[in-house]
């Protein structure tokens, strides 16, 4: 048996069938050179998946899970930002068979391809420095003063310090929306930034 | 001016041939270190094309050299990594560390040399090139492998422990008593301590000294701040190198990633400039009467090592042939054997000539044989 972190991976996909507030995206917050993982799922289902986490010392980190074929699938994440795919044959579970390595800005393209929700890029830039930051889901109530409103004008960022990475409005998901994006009645907002900040965030939207 | 035309004609002539010997070397497959120490060794004293003027700066560049490629060993190092080497690789690094030292040690005594002699020669067994093995993984393609962290993990407490074992060595080979090694030691874990702590508590302050937004600043600040500290371990006898160590150490995060990738030129270049002048302190006559001991010193660290892969591996839960490559891939020795004869060299006749070999002959066939492991299905069938 391998010996890495079993991680639990909520898959999510643009469209939420039945989206509700305990679905979002969980997003631990590890160390350095450790990024938060939400995985796109284009099989149009959503559910937990289990993936394998493996350290790497020096090198970064491997990421294993079998997929619904019954491959096993490795991905190494380089320190650098390059990627490395392989497969393990049944014969040898051992050895990987390289597949192909992608350049951070390959890897890039290829995760805009599969849809992966860009958020958790963002998540682990911010996360790597300071590690207090945390994430936090607000609902805009009904009678908030900002519903109608742009982002922009709630100047949360500004007040709190705290960044709304995505909008959560019914079964579509607004990543790192811009500050002309107006705000909903029962959107949830995606925040990150120190527990206080959030919490400050909070009481903006409930006026 | 007469100097000065000889010294750029010199050294621009040997970076020339540095740059083709490693274009060949990238070529079978094997690290540039041995042919850099095979250049140093044609064009010292006795070798076939002596260069005086260049012989200078190659001497002051190599006491850059192992202060920057601590540093980078340091900048690559992360506690979380460390954490989880330590968690699951203790027993195989106490067991690489036994079997790997042992050898070394009874070499030296059979030779006869002294204690620091023995100590020296029984790490620079010991240690593998952490810098060659990682490269090695890379190049042949096994970051996807079951054995892959075994091995790096390994590499990361051989790395760790060298933080220890440099200075004792240090304080033991500039005459120091006992008890002046022992404070030497303290003084050196008790930095290495504080810089954890530093480096977990206020990382942030320092990264803000020092990882300035313009790409020039930051070189100047870190190696400024690198050669400095270096110096004042100098002076307490802790060995600059570990000084070096400590600095890497405390940077973190994105500025060590940014640190990393302005210093590695200067690594390059400098790094190369250490390999050049061990060659250098070298005399080919004086590697002949040395050969069969070398010999047989990296017959038995084959062996040894391929011992610890197979052990480290297996904690893992690889089968044969993932221990056989864990195993074979932790064989090349390097950089590192090469600091401690740094440190030590002056005064130890055979060791020099002895371990400038053993690198010689295992930082080649090392990753020689690792690319054999790879594909010998046939050897280890279950």
């Amino acid at each position: 048996m391998c010996h890495g972190v079993p991680l639990r991976v909520w898959i999510v996909h643009t469209e939420y069938p039945n989206w509700t507030d305990k679905h979002l995206p969980t997003v631990n917050f590890r160390p350095i050179g450790q990024r938060p993982l939400v995985v796109a799922d284009l099989s149009r289902h959503h559910g937990w998946m289990d993936v394998n986490e493996v350290l790497l010392p020096g090198v970064g980190l491997r990421y294993e899970f079998t997929n619904a074929d019954g491959q096993r699938i490795g991905i190494v994440a380089r320190r650098t930002g390059d990627f490395e795919l392989v497969d393990y044959p049944r014969s040898d579970p051992d050895e990987g068979r390289p597949l192909f390595r992608l350049t951070a800005q390959e890897a890039d393209a290829v995760a805009e391809i599969l849809g992966a929700p860009r958020i958790a890029e963002r998540f682990a830039d911010l996360t790597r420095e300071v590690p207090g930051l945390s994430a936090g889901q607000i609902a805009v109530p009904a009678g908030s003063p900002f519903a109608g409103g742009s982002l922009g004008q709630s100047r949360a960022r500004t007040r709190t310090g705290a960044s709304i990475v995505a909008i959560v409005r019914g079964e579509t998901v607004i990543a790192s929306p811009s500050p002309a994006e107006v705000i909903q009645a029962d959107d949830v907002l995606v925040v990150i930034g120190t527990h206080e900040g959030i919490a400050a965030v909070r009481e903006i939207f409930r006026g | 001016m007469h100097t000065s035309l000889a010294l750029l004609l010199e050294l621009g002539v040997i970076l020339l041939v540095l740059s083709g010997l490693g274009t060949l070397a990238r070529r079978f497959g094997v690290p540039p270190i041995p042919l850099y120490l095979l250049a140093g060794l044609a064009l010292g004293e006795g070798g076939f094309a002596p260069v005086p003027a260049a012989a200078q700066f190659v001497e002051a560049g190599a006491a850059i050299g192992v202060v920057l490629l601590l540093l980078t060993l340091g900048l690559e190092f992360s506690t979380a990594e460390f954490a989880h080497s330590v968690r699951r690789h203790v027993p195989s690094a106490l067991f690489d560390m036994v079997v790997n030292a042992a050898p070394g040690a009874v070499a030296g005594w059979l030779l006869g040399l002294d204690g620091i002699g023995i100590l020296a020669l029984a790490g620079a067994t010991w240690i593998s090139s952490s810098g060659i093995v990682a490269r090695l993984l890379s190049d042949l393609r096994r970051l996807g492998n079951r054995e892959t962290p075994a091995v790096l993990s390994i590499l990361v407490l051989e790395d760790f422990a060298m933080a220890a074992y440099l200075p004792v060595l240090a304080v033991l080979a500039s005459g120091g008593e006992w008890w002046e090694a022992v404070i030497g030691v303290v003084v050196a874990l008790t930095a290495v301590a504080a810089a954890f702590v530093v480096s977990h508590r206020w990382s942030h302050h320092i990264n803000r000294f020092l990882a300035h937004p313009d790409d020039e600043q930051l070189m100047l600040r870190v190696l400024g701040t690198t050669l400095v500290v270096a110096a004042l371990a100098e002076f307490v006898d802790a060995s600059a190198a570990v000084g070096a160590f400590l600095v890497g150490l405390t940077l973190t995060g994105a500025a060590a990633d940014r640190a990393r990738a302005v210093l590695a030129p200067l690594r390059d270049l400098f790094a190369a400039a250490f390999f050049l002048a061990i060659g250098l302190a070298v005399s080919p006559v004086e590697l002949v009467p040395v050969l069969p001991a070398a010999f047989a010193l990296a017959a038995v660290g084959v062996v040894t090592k391929i011992a610890t892969g197979w052990l480290a591996a297996g904690r893992d839960g690889a089968g044969r042939r993932g221990k056989l490559r864990a195993g074979t891939a932790l064989i090349a020795r390097g950089e590192f054997s090469i600091v401690i004869i740094g440190l030590v060299g002056a005064g130890h006749a055979v060791l020099g000539p002895l371990v400038t070999a053993y690198v010689l002959i295992l930082a080649t066939t090392g990753p020689l044989i690792a690319r054999w492991a790879g594909t010998a299905r046939a050897v280890v069938q279950r």
